[in-house]
């Protein structure tokens, strides 16, 4: 019985390395690739003590870039002062809803600027735009997500290191059985 | 009736135990996470394309591993001698025939089905998305399609790896040959009845501009491999419950 258990937890052991292997290398593979890149530009400009929610697309009223938890950098050129602010799709609602800022990362008072940041949640995201100056300003926000997707690494980090301590206890307990099975012979002097 | 379970039992004890089970799982694991994005926008509006432009690795893996699986069930049996031996027993042929069937098909169509839903969460896409569910329906004509062309194959051959190459040889040729504009390929099925499908449900974001699929068109997509399945299926039951030699 003990026999079978063991054997039992190593296949579930090297079932779920496995699965935490093909984790790692998917997570490493997906780097190769960026998560979207392009950028938004407001072609009348801005108008004073106004903020403009950036749509990703024509489509739909709120539509937002799906963005990993991963790196994204920014570059922003502006003729003027702008506060940019990154929006979650929690903060797309309040802002739609109460017109409530409530980003998950901001930037007051810039001009011409190179980010690099890292988002922590994966989903929906867009910019929100203020402009706190008394004149028209126009601006170009280039961003590019790439990196590693940290939620992917994380899972993929905890499913081998979990799939690793299994088979090598299923290992120890079925060469544990064996022992016992097996008990050495005592030599006669 | 008990013997049919002895014989699904026994079916999954051998063809889907450990290391093929595990292959099985990775596989489909990792034609959902292999993919490549090429730069694209993913928006949550139109999110849900996502689940089109996606699925030509999981076709593949899919196609290769059910070719494989299904092949080395019924010719590989037939080869090692196992037919001949299970039939000494007191099991009828029909049961055999269908208990690897049984065994096979609906464990290969949930793993990729559940290895393709990572896809939602990686997307943003929701559970309840119905362009999810119409994916996996061809996922599932592409696994009907494979079934009928292996098995059939391997019950002409009667060999492993002449069967394997045969259906997939067959099956990925179309793919290739036919590309999207067939209802033969399994990307050409998915467009159909993505088109179709998507304009019925999102109006305001179709899934493509230049391309739009009527009812016809997605009735076709699913009848075609529906009846070629049928055909290929009932023709190699009939074939090994009536007149093959197992020797």
């Amino acid at each position: 019985m003990a026999r079978y258990s063991a054997k039992n937890l190593t296949k579930v052991g090297v079932l779920v390395l496995a699965v935490g292997l093909v984790f790692l290398a998917g997570t490493f593979y997906r780097t190769s690739t960026t998560w979207g890149s392009g950028s938004v530009s407001n072609l009348f400009g801005l108008a004073p003590q106004t903020t403009h929610l950036v749509k990703a697309s024509p489509f739909g009223e709120s539509d937002a870039y799906i963005w990993p938890p991963s790196n994204l950098r920014l570059d922003v050129q502006a003729n003027g002062t702008l506060d940019v602010h990154i929006v979650d799709q929690n903060g797309i609602t309040q802002w739609n809803k109460n017109h409530v800022v409530d980003s998950v990362w901001a930037a007051y008072g810039i001009q011409q600027e190179i980010f690099n940041l890292h988002l922590n949640g994966r989903g929906p995201h867009t910019f929100l735009v203020y402009n706190p100056s008394e004149d028209i300003v126009h601006y170009e926000i280039s961003y590019t997500a790439y990196g590693l997707e940290s939620d992917l690494l994380y899972v993929s980090v905890v499913l081998t290191l979990s799939g690793l301590v299994v088979t090598v206890a299923g290992l120890l307990l079925s060469w544990k059985n064996r022992k016992n099975r097996n008990p050495p012979i005592n030599k006669q002097p | 009736m008990a013997s049919f379970f002895s014989l699904l039992r026994w079916e999954l004890e051998e063809y889907l135990s450990f290391p093929v089970l595990a292959f099985l799982i990775v596989s489909a694991i990792a034609a959902v996470l292999f993919q490549t994005n090429s730069g694209g926008h993913i928006t949550s509006e139109r999110s849900y394309i996502s689940l089109f432009h996606t699925s030509g690795t999981v076709f593949l893996f899919l196609t290769f591993c059910a070719g494989v699986f299904f092949s080395r069930s019924f010719a590989g049996a037939v080869g090692k001698g196992e037919t001949k031996l299970m039939l000494s027993y007191p099991v009828k042929r029909w049961q055999l025939f269908l208990s690897k069937f049984t065994a096979l098909f609906p464990i290969i169509f949930v793993i990729y089905g559940a290895a393709y839903a990572l896809l939602l969460y990686f997307n943003s896409i929701s559970v309840f998305e119905p362009m999810f569910f119409v994916t996996l329906l061809a996922f599932l004509l592409q696994l009907m399609l494979t079934c009928g062309v292996s098995v059939a194959v391997a019950m002409v051959t009667k060999s492993e790896i002449i069967s394997i190459l045969a259906s997939l040889l067959f099956l990925l040729g179309i793919d290739s040959v036919g590309g999207a504009g067939t209802y033969l390929s399994a990307q050409g099925r998915l467009k159909f009845l993505f088109s179709y499908f998507g304009d019925l449900i999102h109006p305001d974001v179709p899934p493509f501009t230049e391309f739009s699929a009527t009812a016809g068109d997605a009735a076709t997509a699913v009848v075609v491999p529906v009846v070629i399945f049928l055909v290929l299926f009932v023709a190699a039951f009939v074939y090994f419950t009536r007149f093959m030699e197992v020797d």
